[in-house]
């Protein structure tokens, strides 16, 4: 069973399990293509090719190979998606099924695997060539059922009927036609959707299979798409196409249920009267057709409404990227004990437009090089619903902006307390997309970019006022002088032992997330907020950037107030792709200022999800090795014992083996006795040559030992008389075992030249 | 002509044969004993070449020395035939050796007005044809004829020859001027080749001591080997048993001599067929009746130098690594 040849239908079956395990692979890309993906991959395709050619046992290893890497790659730090590995695991079962299968029943269970991976597979695949690979699938499946048909009637057929084996490439490209034709048919909806103009098909709505609004059926969808699509959903648009205000006077809930008034047609002059001309009733008339205080029966048609039934519809912004992400709006350099301000006042900066692709990005002017060397960007998309104001919720290291269709620079600035706006207007129109890039920031910076500015805060504080450029970096020295002296004792108390900045800034959170209670119902009783939140240790998320940032400050590091919105890792939804955010989510934290003028977030308030600073595997490396840097010493030595005594160790193993194996039939022990002693050899530095007769290297060994000598003549005799003329005689198991010992390796390695025997 | 005459032999005489009987109780191995030590009576330090002699005696097969002069060649012919209770014909091949002069030839007897046949030496029990390479490739194939047929054909009369006919050729490897080198196909008909070579430094003081020793009885002339238990032994020989993995390592083997790109002429069917013949003799010889990888090993050098040819080096080295690299069958 493990080297025949694979005959027709496991080969085929055999195949499709392998086409399917490529379309995993390829679905698998998209999200994870990192060095354990490869790994485990190779290490599957390996596997299946080891199963095909060698031993089909070894393809029950594909089943346990996703799990394992899974764990492995939570170990250490690079975790994959749950649902990714049961899918693999599922696709991966096909192929042993399909070679170890005893019938057909079986065999034809791993087709239905492997069908059935590779529909789900193709059908969530974003990329619209995966279909090639489905079409491949389905082409070896055709052949599969056709060569199997033919097989059948091939038993019954009389000899004078001769099979046309020309006819089978034929039906098989007549079913591949046929589903290319059906995919043509199609074709529009495979990489994005358009209504089919010939009405087969309703559509649903949503460009992406997956679209954040696009869930509440026919007609909403699109218009919703299209706002998010075309950029003429801001400024003058279609006003349906606005939410209704949840806030709505009377006279727009007229509006909404029965019908807007008609506006008269016939114009009125207006002429200043006299005070003695003018009637009383007429002003309350004026006034009463605007205020609500009249209803007019003659109204207009009532709108259609464009409420979303089914969307939440609290939501302020819906965020597409990363959840747990801090999305900022203002931020506040300036604290006098008791409010934040913004120390600068410059103005706005516009932002540098660059072309990229088709698309044109606005750049942050200062950080447009860095940003565009990046080789891996994030890009977040942010929709603003429901807010009431013009600057732009963006995560901390934002760098450059993009809505489609927009290339004027005029639309965006960057404000002088470094957050994103769109300048010149009150807020930003409902449902606008806003495209946000983002730079990542690993772990290394913060180890490294932080030192230069481990600096007193007091002695300092002079010359940087004056050296800075770029953000403005006041530290706010307004602060009261005795809580100045009590946050610094304070920071002192918490850091205290440690030399390294950035594990200082890590002891003051981690201080402020276990000892003090997230209360945002807390009013601090007395003059000073900040005092009483460090007695009383609980308060609002404010009061924790706030102790978090001044707490720092006394370390020597710059930083500042954020205000913003949180995206809460609650509130996503994986179906689609996107995270809302609710009018509780706004919150303030604390940002930190690096060496190269770059921000760094920190989350000081406990049950906020703390920002993800990715470690190189460099640093993932040295921390682990410092952290269990007694446990590698340790298991260095044992490492280095055990291999100066590793031949110690395989004698014993050898013994053990030979004293286990005394239940075996005796023909299996001279093997066993045989493979020992060649063993013993190969590892002495000299194995047998492969030409030479095991009797007579054994005989040229023991040469120079009479007794020796007579015990492997013995031996080999009967070894001779068992295997060359098949008789039943065996070499007695205490000569063989006086062998096994009398031979251990020290005696091959002082004889290494064998005489004659 | 240097042949000695043989009693007169009528045409198609065959001798008597014993039919060969698998189960003969009469193979006695004191008798190859007795043999063995007769023969290293004569031939001092020379056991292994000795053994081989005789496994080459029990697989029917013709021995080729190649030896320098003086080393025993004609003692080691001359104590066989008599340890054999045979006769011996020596052909000394001179280049103006005729073929009748090996084989024989028909005289006009004046008296009886017929035609005699005088047979040649080819009709004796023990040929040793010194320096065949120095005779003409007419006489050669003469005598190869002979080997190969074990009967010669003279005037259209077939005359079969001895039952246990057994040549032995000598070549000098040193001079080779005037030599007519025998051909590899002609070659091939010799089961081994041999190299008696110097005995070492306390056989040759032993042969002094010998020669020099008046109690030595000289010529003794008592057979050791019946020629009937001769023909039990070779039958003997012929049916022990080969195991299938020994033949198919032997094949490897073959297969190795004739795929080396160093072997310009490897092996051929009928050197496969002496060679196993050759290990079942050896194994007879070790008092066993099956072959195994070792024997096969053990002749392997002997049966190949007589056939291989090799485009660039020396065969023994080319041996040396095919032995070494054609994996032996390991006990299972």
């Amino acid at each position: 069973m493990s080297t025949e040849r694979l005959n027709r239908r496991t080969s085929e079956t055999a195949a499709l399990a392998m086409t399917a395990m490529a379309a995993t692979m390829w679905i698998r890309f998209r999200g994870e293509a990192s060095p354990l993906y490869w790994t485990e991959w190779g290490l599957a395709w390996a596997c299946a090719i080891l199963a095909i050619t060698l031993h089909r046992r070894i393809s029950l290893a594909l089943v346990g190979l996703p799990v394992l890497s899974a764990l492995v790659g939570r170990l250490i730090g690079m975790p994959t998606a749950v649902e990714m590995t049961a899918l693999t695991v599922l696709v991966h079962t096909a192929l042993p099924i399909a070679l170890l299968a005893q019938t057909e029943r079986t065999r034809a269970m791993s087709m239905v695997l492997s069908g059935f991976g590779m529909l789900f597979v193709t059908a969530i695949n974003d990329d619209s060539r995966s279909v090639i690979v489905a079409i491949v699938w389905m082409a070896v499946c055709v052949w599969h059922l056709v060569a199997n048909h033919w097989e059948k009637i091939g038993v019954c057929m009389p000899d004078s009927v001769r099979p046309a084996f020309g006819m089978r490439p034929w039906v098989v490209l007549l079913a591949v036609t046929v589903c290319l034709l059906g995919g043509w048919v199609v074709r529009g909806r495979i990489a994005s959707s358009y209504s089919l103009t010939w009405g087969v098909m309703p559509t649903s709505g949503g460009s992406k299979w997956s679209d954040p609004a696009a869930r509440s059926g026919v007609g909403s969808g699109d218009a919703a798409i299209a706002a998010r699509d075309h950029a003429e959903t801001f400024g003058a648009v279609e006003s349906d196409i606005f939410l209704e205000s949840t806030e709505s006077s009377l006279f727009d809930l007229f509006s909404d249920m029965i019908g807007e008034p008609k506006k008269k047609r016939s114009s009125q002059k207006a002429q200043s009267m006299s005070s003695e001309n003018l009637i009383q009733s007429h002003q309350r008339k004026a006034r009463s057709e605007q205020g609500g205080g009249s209803f007019s029966t003659d109204r207009m048609a009532a709108p259609k409404h464009q409420h979303f039934q089914d969307a939440t519809s609290r939501a302020i912004v819906q965020w597409a990227g990363p959840s747990g992400v801090r999305l900022a709006m203002h931020r506040f350099n300036g604290f006098d004990g008791i409010d934040w301000f913004s120390t600068t006042s410059e103005n706005d900066q516009l932002l540098t437009r660059q072309q990229l692709g088709q698309e044109d990005w606005f750049f942050v002017p200062n950080r447009m090089e860095s940003a565009l060397a990046d080789p891996d960007p994030q890009v977040g998309v942010v929709k603003i619903l429901r807010l009431n104001s013009a600057r732009i919720p963006a995560p901390t290291s934002s760098e450059a902006v993009h809505i489609r269709d927009i290339d004027r620079e005029d639309f965006f600035a960057l404000t002088s307390d470094d957050s994103l706006t769109m300048s010149g207007r009150e807020k930003i129109p409902s449902m606008t997309v806003i495209n946000i890039a983002s730079t990542r920031i690993w772990e290394d910076d913060l180890w490294s970019l932080l030192p230069a500015q481990a600096v007193r805060h007091a002695e300092s504080v002079g010359e940087l006022k004056t050296a800075e450029t770029g953000s403005p970096t006041d530290y706010g020295s307004r602060l009261p002088p005795e809580l100045d002296a009590e946050l610094r004792e304070y920071a002192e108390r918490i850091t205290d032992g440690i030399d390294h900045p950035y594990a200082k800034v890590q002891a003051i959170v981690r201080h402020l997330r276990s000892e003090f209670i997230f209360d945002r119902q807390f009013s601090p009783p007395g003059e000073v907020p900040i005092q009483d939140f460090l007695g009383q240790r609980r308060g609002g998320d404010h009061l924790f950037a706030t102790t978090a940032a001044l707490l720092i400050r006394q370390i020597g590091l710059q930083t500042r107030l954020v205000s913003g919105l949180y995206v809460s890792p609650a509130n996503r939804d994986a179906s689609a792709g996107h995270a809302e955010v609710y009018p509780e989510d706004v919150h303030v934290w604390a940002e930190v200022r690096l060496d190269d003028q770059r921000w760094f977030a920190i989350e000081p308030t406990p049950g906020y999800r703390q920002p993800i600073y990715t470690r190189s595997m460099v640093l993932a490396c040295q921390l682990w090795a410092a952290d269990h840097w007694p446990a590698i010493c340790i298991a260095f030595a044992v490492l280095i014992s055990l291999w100066l005594t590793r031949l110690r160790w395989f004698e014993g193993a050898v013994l053990l083996i030979w004293w286990l194996s005394q239940p075996l039939p005796a023909r299996r022990r001279m093997r066993l006795a045989m493979w020992i002693l060649q063993t013993r050899g190969r590892l002495a530095g000299h194995p047998r040559a492969v030409g030479r007769p095991q009797r007579d290297w054994l005989l040229g060994l023991a040469g120079r030992h009479p007794d020796l000598c007579g015990l492997v003549r013995r031996v080999c005799d009967a070894a001779d008389q068992l295997a060359w003329r098949n008789s039943d005689s065996y070499p007695t198991p205490d000569d063989m075992s006086h062998l096994v010992r009398r031979m251990p390796i020290s005696f091959f390695r002082q004889h290494p030249f064998e005489t004659s025997a | 002509m240097n042949t000695t005459q043989s009693p007169p032999t009528g045409p198609n005489e065959h001798r008597e044969r014993t039919p060969s009987k698998r189960c003969q109780p009469t193979l006695h191995p004191s008798h190859l004993t007795n043999l063995r030590e007769a023969l290293g009576r004569v031939l001092l330090g020379k056991a292994e070449q000795i053994e081989l002699v005789i496994a080459c005696l029990l697989a029917q097969g013709h021995l080729l020395l190649d030896d320098l002069p003086g080393t025993g060649k004609t003692t080691l012919a001359k104590a066989l035939a008599d340890c054999l209770g045979g006769r011996l014909a020596r052909v000394q091949c001179t280049p103006d050796l005729l073929p009748t002069d090996v084989t024989g030839f028909n005289l006009f007897n004046q008296k009886t007005r017929e035609f005699e046949f005088h047979p040649g030496p080819v009709f004796a029990d023990v040929l040793l044809a010194d320096e065949l390479n120095r005779t003409t490739p007419r006489t050669q194939s003469a005598l190869l004829e002979a080997m190969a047929e074990r009967q010669v054909t003279i005037d259209a009369v077939p005359y079969t020859l001895s039952e246990m006919f057994f040549v032995i050729a000598t070549q000098n490897p040193i001079d080779s001027h005037g030599a007519y080198p025998l051909p590899e196909a002609q070659l091939d008909r010799f089961a081994v080749k041999l190299r008696i070579g110097y005995p070492d430094r306390q056989a040759q003081i032993d042969i002094l001591a010998a020669a020099s020793d008046p109690t030595t009885p000289c010529d003794e002339k008592k057979p050791v080997l019946a020629l009937e238990e001769l023909q039990r032994w070779q039958q003997h020989v012929r049916t022990t048993a080969v195991h299938p993995r020994v033949r198919e390592y032997l094949v490897d083997l073959v297969d190795a001599t004739r795929s080396d790109p160093a072997v310009e002429l490897g092996c051929s069917p009928r050197g496969m067929l002496h060679w196993q013949r050759m290990a079942q003799a050896w194994a007879v010889l070790q008092n066993r009746d099956f072959v195994t990888p070792s024997d096969v090993l053990h002749v392997a050098r002997p049966v190949l130098s007589v056939r291989l040819l090799a485009t660039s080096g020396d065969v023994d080295t080319i041996l040396d690594r095919l032995l070494d690299t054609v994996p032996a069958p390991e006990y299972r």
